[in-house]
């Protein structure tokens, strides 16, 4: 469930050989670093830094204050933000420097990848660079005039929810009535209950296939960056769009590979040889 | 011969007075006051008292340990989900296993322990007495509380002409569960405003207490329920990882806030 964005930076057009992650709490480095092994496997030649400390000197009130006004309380209120508050500010201070976990805190994305934008090296103008939240991404559709979860925006730089991975591509679809029948029934919403029941069949926090979704979903920015084309139509492909979890997991865990076309783009990327940019 | 040494009615008098009086004398000024004396106020105490902190938990009834000693409908077993077992390890509290991500351990073994490691860590008790006010200072910071007993509360109105106390502090931690009594005293005055947001992420309602729990104002931390309360987090189940953890973390907070007025 990816949302691309209207603007990019100008320098992030052009061929980008090497990859930056920034990964803003180090509570996910584990599943950051499985990711980047598995990279490693699609294309040895790819040049990967992974920095934990990027925002570490920017908890400051004015920062602190942007991000709250990214805060959405209504999905379906487009303006409609978090009230300001010291506690919030701290909080989001705290967040920044990777002292507390935002997981699940609802955040525009658009206006994320913005202010992270403002926070990340000059020096990473050069790079693909990855940032990885744990803050839950949403972006507003037209379509249907409200915010949607989403695990990826793209843009400069590409912004990966870790709590996207696991809110954004909907469960399956029996999942959802099982759930209903549970609410209706008064028992109440059994969430471990249904995890086990439809055990497998969605990435649930800390699900040990972390590690490899993310994987699939650097590789798509690392295309964005390159192509901006970061998908591809077949289904067991790591660059699918995946809409629902089942997709998601067939195709970056179940594959976990690239298509052959995109397999040699990639390796054509990394080594220098045919250029890919698509403008 | 009798058992018991001689002591007359009046130096038992005598002795509680002077080491009840003895005791205010030092609560007028602590480090850190803490208001609710349940799980997270008791664990947030007793980490600060360990590290030589100056700590008073007051507590508004005749018990300390909150909830803590029930586990959820009259039933009591207390559950905590992993990694809170660890804390129970640390306080010598035995438990089983329910399964790899549940422990169970009775709720009296569980709260006994814990106010006892509070207490033996140093931390001062005032209980029946309850929040009544805040002490401002310069920019609206929190720098104490006014109490008063908590049976005047229950008086009659036409004789409740009871006056408070109040005691200064560095810090002052809010653990006074969903009721966030300071949180709101604070909304009250149009100093804080408590967001309302939802919290989208059901099942990680027990994390969402931790990772919030902080400084909410200047001089303020909330811990425990009250962060759910301040933060607008979704309730939990009777499972008590959390709070113990929130304890945990307004303690560092607390910890980082003094060495920062220290300098």
């Amino acid at each position: 469930m990816p949302s691309k964005s209207s603007r990019r930076c100008p320098s992030d057009v052009g061929r980008k050989k090497s990859l930056r992650v920034i990964c803003e709490n180090p509570a996910n480095l584990g599943f950051v670093r499985t990711a980047v092994g598995l990279l490693k496997d699609h294309a040895a030649q790819l040049k990967i830094t992974v920095q934990t400390d990027a925002f570490s000197d920017y908890g400051t009130d004015e920062i602190a204050e942007a991000l709250v006004s990214l805060r959405l309380t209504d999905a379906t209120k487009r303006e409609e933000r978090a009230i300001d508050s010291f506690a919030l500010r701290e909080f989001e201070k705290r967040a920044l420097t990777g002292s507390s976990r935002s997981r699940g805190v609802p955040c525009e994305g658009v206006g994320l990848m913005k202010l992270y934008l403002k926070l990340i090296p000059s020096s990473c103008a050069e790079e693909a660079c990855v940032v990885i939240t744990d803050r839950l991404i949403m972006t507003w559709s037209d379509d249907d005039l409200r915010y949607h979860a989403r695990v990826v925006v793209f843009g400069f730089p590409n912004v990966i929810s870790m709590s996207g991975l696991v809110e954004a591509p909907a469960r399956p679809r029996e999942y959802y009535l099982a759930k209903q029948a549970l609410d209706y029934s008064g028992i109440g919403v059994a969430d471990r209950a249904l995890s086990e029941q439809f055990s497998g069949r969605f990435i649930e926090a800390d699900d040990e296939r972390t590690g490899q979704v993310l994987a699939g979903y650097m590789l798509q920015c690392f295309f964005y960056h390159n192509t901006l084309k970061p998908f591809c139509r077949s289904k067991d492909c790591a660059l699918y769009n995946a809409h629902w979890q089942e997709e998601m997991i067939r195709a970056q865990v179940m594959s976990g590979k690239l298509c052959d076309r995109h397999q040699r783009m990639l390796e054509e990327m990394v080594s220098g040889g045919k250029d890919h940019q698509i403008v | 011969m009798t058992i018991f040494a001689k002591a007359s009615e009046s130096e038992v008098t005598k002795a509680i007075v002077s080491q009840f009086s003895r005791d205010m004398e030092e609560f007028a000024t602590m480090d850190v006051i803490i208001i609710g004396g349940g799980p997270s106020g008791l664990m947030a105490a007793r980490d600060l008292a360990l590290k030589g902190v100056k700590v008073l938990v007051v507590e508004r009834n005749n018990y300390l340990g909150g909830g803590f000693w029930i586990g959820g409908f009259l039933m009591n077993t207390i559950t905590v989900r992993a990694p809170a077992q660890k804390v129970l390890d640390e306080l010598g509290i035995k438990y089983t296993a329910f399964s790899k991500a549940l422990y169970c351990t009775p709720g009296p073994l569980a709260c006994s322990k814990l106010i006892a490691a509070a207490c033996e860590a140093g931390v001062k008790m005032l209980n029946m007495a309850q929040f009544d006010d805040l002490v401002m200072r310069e920019k609206n910071r929190v720098g104490g509380v006014v109490i008063n007993w908590t049976p005047v509360s229950a008086l009659p109105r036409q004789i409740t002409c009871v006056d408070p106390v109040a005691f200064e502090s560095k810090l002052v931690i809010d653990a006074t569960g969903h009721d966030a009594v300071i949180v709101r005293k604070l909304e009250e005055r149009g100093l804080i405003k408590v967001p309302g947001f939802g919290a989208m992420w059901v099942e990680q309602s027990e994390d969402a207490v931790v990772e919030h729990s902080g400084l909410a104002h200047p001089g303020l931390i909330v811990i425990g329920m009250a962060v759910s309360t301040t933060f607008g987090l979704p309730r939990m189940g009777p499972t008590f990882g959390a709070m113990l953890l929130s304890g945990r973390k307004g303690a560092q907070v607390a910890l980082q806030e003094l060495k920062k007025m220290s300098k």
